[in-house]
């Protein structure tokens, strides 16, 4: 719009060489003061955490511009573009402090965390050992109200000769005199029992069923009996209470017809308290 | 003539512009706390450079106040106050970063352990 009219062009151009003139008047300590406070405040953690530091650098630029207005020489103006440049320092050195705290702040909570959640796993595994060992004494009960209950089941028999207790066949090895496992536990309850009830006498009696020649039958007996005294001496109850007899099979306690009554007939009595041999 | 005269005019401009410049009290006391400040923290051991800078600075201001050089020692005044600060900011930045990255580590350390002795799930 002003390239048909010459003289306003010239005059256009004179403004513009003043403008020139008067940046390159402009100290280049100025210019850099001006341009490290302006990169300052492009800078988010200054904003952030150091919004006094940046106004002190800010204040500082004040000085400078106020300086470079009036009639400050050269020295001056480096001297207040100096304290702009170490201003401008100091408000980013205490952004990055007050950030790397910040961030200690947010470690120092993530730590208890890590710490609280090792304690939760510690008792965790604590209740899991207590669950465990808790479990281990039921099943330790248990079994020992198992074996009580296997041994009331013997003790059941009071008779007139005194306290009958009977080793079922099953705890005999077949056609054999040896003991069962299951046997020898039963005869090492007895013994506990006896030691613990008085050390009465013991007769261990011997039968069978009327299968096989009387015989055989009495030795087996005799035999089985003879086990069980083994056993008892071996759980520590004194020889010269124990009186061993095989009796064979004339004292049945059921038929010998059946099958199951043969089994029950096919027995190791021990006879508690008994009054003599 | 003429030129007496202006000497004689300069001569009273340079005792004006000495009259006009008192002693920078106020700056030097701002120099002298804040350097005397850094002799008690760790600034020697994480910004030895500034920490020369601003003490050499202040020295240099006393001397010039000695020699009634009222400006000079006002801007080294000044000077040695932004630089002892700026000692005081780095010393403070590195330490912070120190312990961040002492407990950044510390706190890996104790993630693996408790992962370690995690129930396993």
């Amino acid at each position: 719009m002003m390239m048909g009219r010459p003289i306003v062009h010239a005059a256009g151009l004179v403004a513009l060489g003043a403008a020139l003139a008067a940046c390159a008047a402009t100290p280049p300590a100025v210019e850099r003061a001006r341009s490290s406070v302006s990169a300052m405040h492009q800078d988010p953690l200054v904003t952030q955490h150091a919004p006094v530091a940046a106004a002190r650098a800010d204040e500082a630029l004040a000085r400078v511009d106020a300086a470079a207005q009036g009639a400050a020489n050269e020295a001056e103006l480096n001297h207040l573009a100096y304290l702009v440049d170490r201003r401008v320092q100091i408000a980013e050195e205490q952004a990055a402090a007050s950030d790397a705290q910040a961030r200690i702040d947010t470690l120092a909570s993530d730590r208890d965390q890590i710490l609280l959640d090792a304690e939760r796993w510690q008792a965790a595994r604590a209740e899991a050992r207590a669950d465990s060992a808790l479990a281990a004494a039921r099943a330790a009960r248990d079994r020992n109200a198992a074996l009580s209950a296997q041994l009331a089941d013997l003790q059941g028999k009071q008779t007139e000769r005194g306290l009958v207790l009977t080793l079922g066949d099953i705890l005999f090895e077949v056609d054999g005199a040896a003991l069962q496992p299951g046997g020898q536990e039963q005869v090492r309850r007895i013994a506990e029992a006896v030691k613990a009830g008085g050390n009465d006498r013991i007769l261990v009696e011997g039968h069978t069923d009327n299968r096989g020649t009387e015989a055989y039958n009495r030795d087996l007996s005799q035999r089985r009996a003879a086990a069980v005294r083994d056993a008892l001496v071996q759980d520590g109850v004194a020889p010269d209470l124990i009186t061993v007899r095989g009796r064979g099979e004339d004292y049945p306690v059921a038929t010998n017809d059946t099958a199951a009554g043969r089994q029950q007939n096919r027995r190791v009595e021990l006879v508690i308290g008994a009054p003599t041999a | 003539m003429s030129r007496s005269v202006l000497f004689l005019v300069a001569g009273c401009l340079g005792l004006a512009a000495c009259a006009s410049d008192p002693e920078p009290t106020a700056q030097m006391s701002a120099a002298e706390l804040a350097v005397g400040q850094l002799a008690d923290t760790s600034a020697p051991t994480y910004a030895l450079e500034d920490t020369h800078l601003a003490r050499r600075k202040l020295e240099d201001a006393h001397r010039a106040v000695e020699q009634a050089e009222n400006v000079r020692a006002r801007r080294l005044a000044e000077q040695a106050l932004v630089d002892a600060q700026l000692a005081q900011a780095r010393t403070d930045a590195a330490l912070a970063k120190k312990n961040l990255t002492e407990l950044q580590a510390s706190n890996d350390a104790l993630r693996r352990e408790a992962a370690s002795s995690s129930p396993t799930r």
